[in-house]
């Protein structure tokens, strides 16, 4: 029971990290209907831009955590941004009017000119940063009990604002309804004036600073990434994009938490060895059942 | 755009600024800075040098296309028709003494070149048989494959566990792995292939994955990440070992001294011939009405499906065929290994025979040859540049896509004579 | 069921999510007749096409075609969902599981219907021979080893097709271009070649959406003919989508009016020319005002 709990515990937060990562991929493939193979590597890289500016942080004698939390929290956000802007620009933009095979191959060639570029950069092996928050609430059940370290719950605040705000911006601002209407159709969009381009480039950045705010909290909460990380990663996103229904923000969001939640319960109960072989059939299955995902529409195919 | 307005200086300038700035925002922090620990060395030199690249490549490039050349090399970009033409109707290419010439030449190589060289050549035409395959998949069909090194690990761990667990040799696993393989994608693509095309390239990237997950974590069957060891192809039951347990090996049967390097020749000359075998089934295959198939679902695949073809199957054969030419590659790489392990078959090969084909040019044969040549050959002979390899891998498929989507050979088509027609 | 008819349509019903395209479409098509389907823009006159040709499954209602001597039920070789009973017959179980496996447009076109498309869909970076070999697929010798080794079975039928594509290029009169890029053709020369591709799969009936659209009058009087001959020398049915009126009236035998999802009218183009209903529907005028079409 104990174990069950403590999974379900871990698994709220694995999957908040996960719906902060699909909802990138949901966001492209909404917009432009491309899979962004980057976005799991662009999320390494935020891993790594962590780990540098807390030891620029610590370097320059922050102390305080909340400070270097925020500190970190800014400089992955912004830098991940940039990269997300820069991927789009280089690797996609000029593939607008390609087929779509080109533009998954060139997104492709990205994913593996991030994570040799990375590996170049800061070296092949794993990296680390220290542990900033320790303790946990444990709660007592019959024997055992259930723990729930302070950081999970950092992470559940910060996910769950991160995608208050992320729904604010979409459903309110000016930029937000400008992505909708690119959505629904980019074409009249650009002829009403909306400068798609820059409407694409800006969910590209608004996708790689939600990858960059679950690449912090992870990071804070693991402690140890490497350059290969973004690709097990990606594809779990992905997963959980797919089970959502892609192209559906709050799809993303449920399909992270069912996939974190599921996912948790199968390593804690059956086999933490195939957790990502089990992710991956729960992938492929949902595409057989339900190819529109839980709250995607069924795409009418346009003859 | 016309010439009369000049040279617009002040916006080369102003271009190549702004792409130095976001790139000294991008590269600065992870090439500036490097992690050691939780603290870091600090290496400006290289920023430096990227920062000052991307201004001076930004400027010229603002400068270039402003040019008349610039501005026809951009026009012909936008416009581009580049690729396919139709050859006129019995086209015979010039090219044709070429054939016969290289199988000569490939035929002697193995008696005149030394170990190395031969080993090299091996993988090269492994990559060749994987790179064929794919462009069975991605380059014919349309389909993107991701997790093709899946097809691959099950025809090298086919080898090595029919040999383990069977009892059986090279010569009657060869067959059997191919079907395996071909096996494996009909089970995976049958769900897969009547979905979206994007869906196929995440599903089978996790395909492989799961392969590669299986075989390191079923330790009782594969022994995990130790690997488990492949037998050596036979000579009419003669093996190419020091001393055999079971009967006479092929230097004493020969009254040669031992040399290790026979067993290196006839693996070579094994796979030479099935490489030629396989480039001629593609020959052919490319105009049966199944390749034709194929290209007509790349093309558009509703409209094929009003034709009467079930898109489902054609594809899947596409898929089938694909995966059992990897197959085959898996046990020769097996074979010449000695041994196959987990680490062999991950991602980063996926990409490579990807690359592969996107260097050769989609559906060229020819193209594909080359290609797996210069990207496994290359690198082996060039080793400076050996740990820059998937940077460049990566910097090629989104060049490639930009400027020749097609690939670098182009793709010709067979022409028809007009006959009188006749309808029955 | 009468073998007059080579299509009938009944009741037929098409939802988009809350959108009602369809709502209760009845007519049929007479074997050998040249039939108009027209109406308004937005009456759904292409959803029906789709749901005739298999390209959309209907929500609800039935689609029976009865070309190559048998009957075909349109929507049922789509692939249903499972019904309760299905659970007891063993035999409806497994047919209604192949068609769920195996099922699909592709059926329908098998049966003896094929179709043209209103934005021109040809295998673009083909020769315009190979798009009629490549509508030949189920008709040549599919066998991998027998096309590999080349043997003369292969290459017989193989001649055969190449001589039913010329035959189909002179035709819609494009031999002169048989070994062009399909894309490399003009849109009228495209529209014509999409007619000889149907046409390469031996159709009982052929379905041709907009088939006039873009071409200018010579084409489209060109066309007219064309139309004439697949109906009088191949006894082919012809249904066609038309938004030229004159073109229309000139060869239908049989036209059927939808508005709002619905028939409004059906006849030959003498009723339909004075039919009140259809002036109205067309002119947005009330009922019973007089106009001439």
């Amino acid at each position: 029971m104990d174990i069950v709990l403590q999974q379900l515990v871990n698994g709220l937060t694995l999957g908040s990290v996960y719906g902060l990562i699909a909802i990138g991929y949901t966001m492209v493939y909404g917009i432009i209907g491309m899979i962004n193979f980057a976005h799991g590597d662009v999320y390494m890289v935020s891993a790594y831009l962590t780990a540098i500016s807390i030891a620029l942080l610590t370097f320059f004698g922050v102390e305080s955590f909340p400070f270097i939390i925020f500190g970190a929290l800014v400089f992955t956000i912004v830098i991940t941004g940039a990269y997300g802007w820069v991927i789009e620009r280089v690797a996609y933009r000029p593939l607008r009017n390609s087929s779509r095979l080109s533009v998954l191959i060139s997104a492709i060639g990205m994913s593996l000119i991030l994570q040799n570029y990375v590996q170049l950069s800061q070296g092949p092996n794993q990296q680390g940063v220290p542990t900033l928050i320790t303790g946990a609430f444990r709660f007592h059940i019959g024997d055992g009990y259930v723990q729930i370290t302070y950081m999970k719950v950092l992470i559940l605040l910060i996910a769950l604002a991160g995608m208050g705000i992320l729904t604010y911006i979409i459903q309110k601002t000016k930029l937000g309804r400008m992505c909708r209407a690119t959505q629904q159709d980019r074409k009249m969009a650009s002829i009403l004036g909306i400068d798609t381009d820059k409407v694409i480039s800006s969910v590209f950045v608004i996708g790689s600073a939600m990858a960059a705010l679950a690449g912090v909290l992870v990071t804070l909460d693991y402690g140890a990434f490497d350059f290969y990380i973004g690709f097990i990663m990606g594809i779990k996103a992905f997963t959980a994009a797919v089970l959502g229904g892609i192209g559906s923000l709050p799809g993303a969001m449920l399909g992270g938490l069912i996939l974190g939640l599921s996912e948790s319960l199968f390593a804690g109960l059956v086999s933490s060895d195939y957790k990502d072989v089990f992710s991956f059939s729960l992938l492929v299955l949902i595409l057989i059942i339900r190819p529109s995902g839980l709250l995607g529409k069924p795409a009418v195919e346009k003859v | 755009m016309s010439q009369t307005a000049g040279m617009n200086y002040k916006q080369c300038f102003i271009d190549a600024v702004v792409a130095a700035l976001m790139a000294l925002v991008v590269f600065g922090p992870i090439m500036g800075i490097v992690l050691d620990g939780y603290k870091f060395d600090i290496d400006f030199q290289r920023v430096g040098w990227i920062v000052s690249i991307v201004f001076v490549g930004r400027l010229f490039m603002s400068y270039y296309f402003q040019t008349a050349k610039g501005q026809a090399m951009l026009f012909k970009y936008a416009n581009n028709h580049d690729g396919v033409t139709v050859n006129p109707p019995n086209h015979k290419s010039k090219m044709i003494w070429v054939i016969p010439l290289v199988m000569v030449i490939g035929f002697l190589i193995p008696f005149i070149a030394s170990k190395y060289i031969l080993t090299v050549l091996i993988l090269g035409l492994i990559y060749v048989l994987l790179g064929l395959g794919l462009n069975i998949v991605v380059g014919l069909a349309g389909l993107l494959d991701l997790g093709f090194v899946g097809f691959y690990a099950i025809g090298a761990y086919s080898l090595a566990l029919g040999y383990e667990n069977l009892g059986l040799g090279f010569w009657s696993m060869l067959p059997i792995a191919a079907i395996a393989a071909a096996f494996a994608g009909a089970i995976l693509g049958f769900p897969v292939l009547r979905m979206h095309g994007d869906y196929l390239a995440i599903v089978t990237l996790g395909f492989g994955e799961i392969i590669r997950l299986i075989l390191t974590n079923w330790v009782s069957l594969t022994h995990g990440p130790n690997g488990i060891s492949a037998p050596l192809p036979t000579f009419f039951g003669l093996e190419f070992k020091r001393r055999s347990a079971h009967g006479e090996t092929f230097h004493e049967f020969f009254n040669l001294p031992y040399d290790s390097g026979y067993k290196y020749m006839f693996v070579y000359l094994v796979l030479f011939a099935v490489v030629w075998a396989v480039l001629f089934i593609k020959h052919r295959l490319v105009k049966m009405p199944i390749g034709r198939a194929w290209e007509a679902l790349r093309e558009d695949e509703i409209a094929c499906r009003s034709l009467g073809l079930n898109h489902v199957l054609v594809k899947l054969s596409a898929f089938m065929l694909g995966a059992s030419t990897a197959g085959l590659a898996g046990v020769f790489f097996a074979t010449y290994q000695g041994f196959v392990s987990p680490s062999s078959f991950t991602f980063f090969e996926s990409a490579l025979i990807l690359a592969i084909v996107v260097l050769g040019g989609m559906g060229s044969t020819l193209g594909v040859v080359i290609a797996a040549f210069c990207l496994t050959v290359l690198p082996e002979m060039l080793r400076e540049v050996a740990e820059y390899r998937v940077l460049l891998f990566g910097i090629l498929m989104v060049v490639m896509m930009i400027w020749k989507p097609r690939g670098l050979v182009r793709v010709t088509r067979n022409g028809f004579a007009a006959r009188e027609g006749v309808i029955k | 069921m009468s073998q007059e008819n080579i299509l009938k349509i009944e009741n037929l019903v098409m939802h988009f999510g809350g959108i009602k395209a369809l709502n209760d479409v009845t007519f049929d098509i007479k074997r050998g007749s040249v039939s108009a389907l027209i109406g308004p823009n937005g009456a759904g006159k292409t959803t029906v096409f789709n749901c005739i040709t298999g390209f959309y499954k209907a929500t609800g209602g039935n689609i029976m075609l009865s070309a190559n001597g048998k009957e075909t039920s349109v929507i049922k070789v789509l692939g249903e969902a499972f019904r309760l009973t299905d659970f007891f017959s063993p035999i409806a179980f497994f047919q209604r599981l192949k068609y769920k496996m195996f099922g699909g447009s592709h059926l329908v076109n098998r049966a003896g219907l094929s179709r043209t498309f209103q934005n021109i869909r040809l295998f673009k970076e083909m020769s315009v021979v190979e798009n009629l070999l490549v509508a030949q697929h189920m008709r040549v010798n599919r066998n991998l080893l027998g096309g590999i080794l080349n043997t003369k079975a292969y290459k017989q039928a193989e001649s055969d097709a190449l001589e039913r594509a010329f035959y189909w290029l002179g035709v819609v009169d494009l031999v002169d271009f048989a070994n062009r890029l399909a894309g490399e053709l003009s849109y009228g020369q495209q529209r014509r070649l999409e007619i000889a591709r149907a046409m390469c799969t031996n159709p009982e009936i052929v379905c041709l959406d907009e088939p006039a659209a873009g071409l200018n009058p010579s084409e489209t009087e060109a066309l007219t003919k064309m139309i004439r001959v697949l109906r009088d020398e191949h006894n082919t049915t012809v249904l066609l989508i038309e938004h030229d009126m004159g073109m229309v009236m000139d060869i239908s035998d049989y036209i059927v009016v939808l508005d709002h999802g619905e028939v409004i009218a059906e006849g030959g183009p003498d009723d339909i020319k004075t039919n009140p209903k259809v002036i109205a529907a067309y002119l947005g005028a009330e009922e019973g005002e007089e106009m001439t079409l």
